[in-house]
């Protein structure tokens, strides 16, 4: 776990002096604000599902939940689009199901975590001292007692608007 | 004072363009990430017809980038939260410009640390009315992170997440104003917080974009408490504010809103002048 951890670390020592001098022609005089950035942080990881068993995963699940880290500062709209189910290459389907509550968001800060339903937009206004924050999210999958083996793909789509443009 | 005004502007916008660029490379050092896109809006006039945007890769995988035009402006509801509905068909009478936009490249695969500069090109109809059109720009991003994937019993699964970040275009033709009219005004104290509501419509051909600075007088005249948000009237909104007085200010409290169009966090020429507005109300109790 140690050395998983120094690797990482050391990756992203790398990847910081790499992203960083990719940035510096960014800081000419004409470079302007980007708007809140989302970066994907970790996917939504259902673990193993069985045939008839649905399997949760809580927004505070550290380990399994979908984590989205926005970067950036002021007032942002997020909109994500869940799929409903997710589908095989053989057409079949596993149904998805996210609830109110299946979301959370923080700010950098410390603030209070802030639950709220994925299926509306989001309303976040994140103060320059923070710099950002973090979505987690969470939801459940329902595979029915005659459920296929196969591979289930779907894309969740994440949508940042900036209101006051 | 112009001067001294449009210095602190262009220092504050090089402070929050470092900030944020730092802030980039913190939040994609750990992780495979999304594109950045800069700047927030675009707006293009009818001498030149062309406008930028700057895409930037800060992860550490390709990112596959697509970009299409949709129809949307912000909008509110009852309790004055802001969004901007994004319509794949523009209904009929709107002022849009999305069937005249062109992006180039449309498609384009983003390297990690790489950035390209993508041309939004304007072809409008002969014989169009001088005003502001407008459209958003949707920059889809995929491919940037791992999927999810488990071989694990007997169910495989894989989620991809796609990023669409959207950002105004707006296409000024000819002779354009904008300014602002307040519909309604009206505050009222609940518990601790004075919640101050205002309704704007925009007047003139083109979108008040600008910010809205809400003032908790007390009883002496002084501010005891303020907020400030951006604002984007593009026909008519709403917007709450929360004001907290302080445990010593005594009431009964008025709120002082003013609006103006000093807007560093747009382009240069993003926010039309307008006429500063200053409305004032009294608290009510409830």
């Amino acid at each position: 776990m140690t050395t998983h951890r120094t690797t990482a670390t050391q990756g992203r020592s790398a990847i910081v002096v790499f992203a960083l001098s990719a940035l510096l022609p960014l800081l000419a005089p004409s470079a302007l604000p980007a708007q809140v950035a989302v970066f994907p942080v970790q996917n939504l990881s259902f673990g193993t599902i069985r045939a008839g068993m649905p399997e949760y995963v809580a927004p505070d699940d550290v380990a399994r939940r979908a984590e989205l880290e926005l970067v950036g500062s002021g007032r942002v709209v997020i909109t994500i689009a869940l799929p409903t189910e997710m589908v095989s290459a053989g057409g079949h389907h596993v149904p998805l199901l996210f609830d109110h509550g299946d979301a959370t968001f923080a700010d950098r800060g410390g603030g209070k975590e802030r639950s709220f339903d994925p299926n509306k937009s989001a309303n976040f206004n994140i103060k320059a001292s923070d710099g950002g924050g973090t979505i987690c999210l969470g939801g459940m999958a329902l595979p029915d007692a005659s459920q296929p083996p196969g591979r289930y793909t779907a894309t969740i789509t994440v949508q940042v608007v900036t209101p006051g443009t | 004072m112009q001067g001294s005004a449009s210095g602190r502007n262009a220092g504050a916008r090089a402070a929050r363009v470092l900030f944020v660029l730092g802030c980039l490379v913190i939040g994609a050092s750990a992780r495979g990430a999304a594109v950045a896109v800069s700047p927030v809006a675009v707006y293009i006039d009818s001498r030149d017809r062309t406008g930028t945007l700057t895409l930037f890769n800060p992860g550490s995988r390709p990112e596959e980038i697509q970009v299409e035009f949709a129809y949307g402006y912000p909008v509110s509801d009852d309790d004055g939260n802001v969004s901007v509905q994004i319509m794949d068909t523009v209904p009929a009478g709107e002022p849009s410009a999305v069937a005249w936009l062109r992006a180039f490249p449309r498609r384009m695969v983003l390297d990690p640390g790489q950035r390209q500069v993508m041309r939004v090109m304007v072809q409008p109809p002969p014989g169009l009315p001088d005003g502001e059109y407008w459209a958003r720009a949707l920059v889809h991003s995929r491919g940037g992170q791992l999927p999810i994937e488990q071989q694990r019993g007997d169910v495989t699964v894989q989620l991809e997440v796609e990023t669409v970040v959207v950002v105004a275009v707006n296409y000024r033709n000819g002779s354009v104003s904008t300014g602002l009219e307040v519909r309604d005004a009206s505050a009222s104290q609940v518990g601790d917080t004075v919640r101050a509501t205002i309704d704007f419509e925009r007047t003139g051909n083109a979108a008040y974009l600008g910010r809205v600075l809400a003032e908790l007088v007390d009883a002496g005249g002084r501010t005891v408490a303020d907020t400030e948000e951006v604002l984007a009237v593009y026909k008519t909104i709403r917007r709450r504010l929360a004001l907290v007085p302080p445990a010593d200010a005594e009431g009964p409290f008025k709120v002082r809103f003013t609006m103006d169009t000093q807007r560093d966090d747009l382009p240069p020429g993003g926010a039309l002048p307008s006429e500063r507005v200053v409305r004032e109300v009294d608290v009510a109790q409830e």
